[in-house]
């Protein structure tokens, strides 16, 4: 555990020197800020869009963030041989795929907490009223990008090129919203076999919607028991994609 | 790395696949998606921007882009303005923005006012606006004040109280579909579109009285839309209670809305002279 937890360490703090880090989540705040504009245009509802552009916007930019560094997470390491120094030493890949994993997760959701003070700070000055909601949101968005961060470091490993990874991140972070539109869908479909391959990309993805608090602000009876629903579910698909990941680089040479 | 540590990988990795299926099949039993399902936008030239919020999972900000749209097109004449109008316009929206509108307590003066210009919203056609408002709806059918707002300048403005009583009912439906628990309490927004819808029935049936009683509980609630309070502050004015017009003058003047802030300050200006303040 130890090994994991020093890995993850090293990985923070690499990430949190990475410039494009420090673009998307300076970009992230500019956003945020800019929001204001846009709240202006909105007539009698500047809270409300104050709040949705600053929740989404957080939220794209960790998941620009998370696919962005997930994707050069390893290849790069593997690229400069510095993966040498570590998987010469006892270390599993296993250990150094899930600190790795940690550490960028780590600087990611610090990345959300900043943006989500600021944009807190701005609602304040709105005259926003304090909603429970608002940081189950956060913890929900930060669940979505758990799952999309080992997504992304399953592609960076399974695809040729980081342009390819970042192209299936996205479109997954795309299936994984429109689920419920493709469970429709094989519902309504008469053919048979067209019916049997939606069904199964929709169990198959990981539905996004279920963390989705941030578009269901005003959904009654909604949160209780559904965030620990969503942990569970966070944390299997994550492991799913994490194992993934360990399975693609042990075949890897060196 | 061995076979056998790979093929112990493998089977970790068929278990947890297994895992997420079974965790997508029982997801249905405690998540029910609360919207209708994606459809083709009712306003046809925006169906592309629609679906990216849908396809992004941004269903809320898609409703909002659409509402500023919405008022956008109601804000705006249907007939192109003249150049120096638009730069008058134009002028007034930037210095409000930048925070130097003038928006100060002197400006309750009488002749403050002249240096703003505002045009009659009242004074088109807007035929699009039902449609505008649906579109709204259709992304995010819990954005209550759309409903509301929609429906009063349909009513009133527009003089379409049919359109008004479809988008209401609209309203009602998606509420009741979406709402398992429906409370009696008058801020919901299920009894706040019962309210509008029976004004305007009233108001159609030229029962004036009637309706006037319903907007005054309706200009009441938390969620009541400007445009109704500046409506009921008109028949006010009309019926001669210019000190009960100023009331609800002053209090849209408040909310800061930079829709009515002209048009708040004027009329505040005028209705003072009226009441000999």
């Amino acid at each position: 555990m130890n090994k994991i937890f020093s890995i993850a360490y090293y990985t923070f703090i690499e990430s949190v020197r990475n410039k494009v880090f420090y673009v998307l989540v300076l970009f992230g705040v500019v956003i945020v800020f800019a929001s204001l504009l846009l709240a202006a245009l909105g007539g009698e509802q500047p809270q409300r869009i104050l709040l949705d552009v600053g929740l989404n916007a957080i939220e794209f930019f960790a998941l620009l963030t998370v696919g962005f560094s997930a994707v050069t997470l390893v290849l790069e390491e593997i690229e400069s041989k510095t993966v040498y120094l570590i998987l010469t030493r006892p270390v599993s890949r296993w250990t150094y795929l899930a600190g790795r994993y940690l550490g960028l997760l780590l600087a990611v959701y610090c990345g959300m907490l900043l943006m989500a003070l600021m944009h807190v700070a701005l609602l304040k000055l709105e005259g926003w009223q304090f909603a429970a909601r608002y940081p189950l949101a956060l913890l929900l968005s930060a669940g979505k990008i758990t799952i999309i961060g080992s997504l992304s470091l399953f592609f960076s490993l399974f695809s040729t090129s980081a342009v390819s990874s970042i192209s299936f991140t996205i479109f997954f972070w795309l299936l994984g919203h429109f689920g419920e539109e493709i469970s429709f869908l094989s519902t309504k479909v008469p053919n048979i076999f067209l019916k049997i391959f939606l069904k199964a990309v929709y169990l198959l993805t990981p539905n996004l919607q279920l963390f989705n608090l941030r578009d269901f602000w005003e959904v009654p009876g909604i949160v209780g028991g559904w965030m620990f629903i969503t942990a569970g579910y966070c944390l299997v698909y994550s492991a799913l994609f994490l194992a993934l990941s360990v399975w693609v680089l042990a075949y890897k040479e060196f | 790395m061995t076979m056998a540590r790979i093929n112990s990988i493998f089977f970790c990795v068929l278990a947890l696949l297994s895992l997420s299926v079974f965790s997508n099949t029982l997801a249905p039993g405690f998540f029910s998606y609360p919207y209708p399902q994606a459809r083709v936008s009712p306003v046809e030239r925006f169906a592309a921007v629609d679906m990216g919020g849908i396809l992004f999972g941004a269903r809320r900000l898609a409703a909002d882009i659409a509402w500023i749209e919405l008022l956008q097109y109601y804000g705006s004449p249907e007939e192109p303005l003249d150049r120096e109008t638009e730069f008058k316009v134009s002028w007034d929206m930037a210095r409000y923005l930048m925070g130097i509108s003038g928006e100060k307590e002197e400006s309750h003066k009488p002749g403050a006012e002249e240096e703003h210009y505002h045009f009659d919203i009242t004074g088109g056609e807007y035929s699009g606006l039902y449609t505008r408002c649906l579109r709204v709806a259709r992304l995010d059918p819990f954005f209550s004040h759309v409903y509301l707002y929609g429906a009063g300048a349909l009513a009133w403005n527009q003089n379409r109280p049919d359109e008004a009583i479809k988008l209401l009912e609209d309203g009602i439906s998606s509420i009741e579909k979406y709402s398992p628990s429906i409370s009696k309490d008058i801020h919901q927004p299920f009894w706040q579109y019962h309210l509008y819808l029976s004004a305007i029935i009233y108001s159609k049936s030229g029962k004036y009285n009637e309706m006037t009683a319903l907007l005054e509980t309706a200009v009441r609630q938390p969620e009541c839309p400007n445009m109704v309070k500046a409506i009921l502050a008109n028949i006010y004015q009309k019926n001669g209670k210019p000190r009960d017009a100023l009331r609800l003058w002053i209090e849209i003047y408040d909310s800061k809305d930079p829709t009515y802030l002209n048009r708040s300050l004027s009329k505040i200006s005028e209705l003072r002279a009226l009441a000999g303040l």
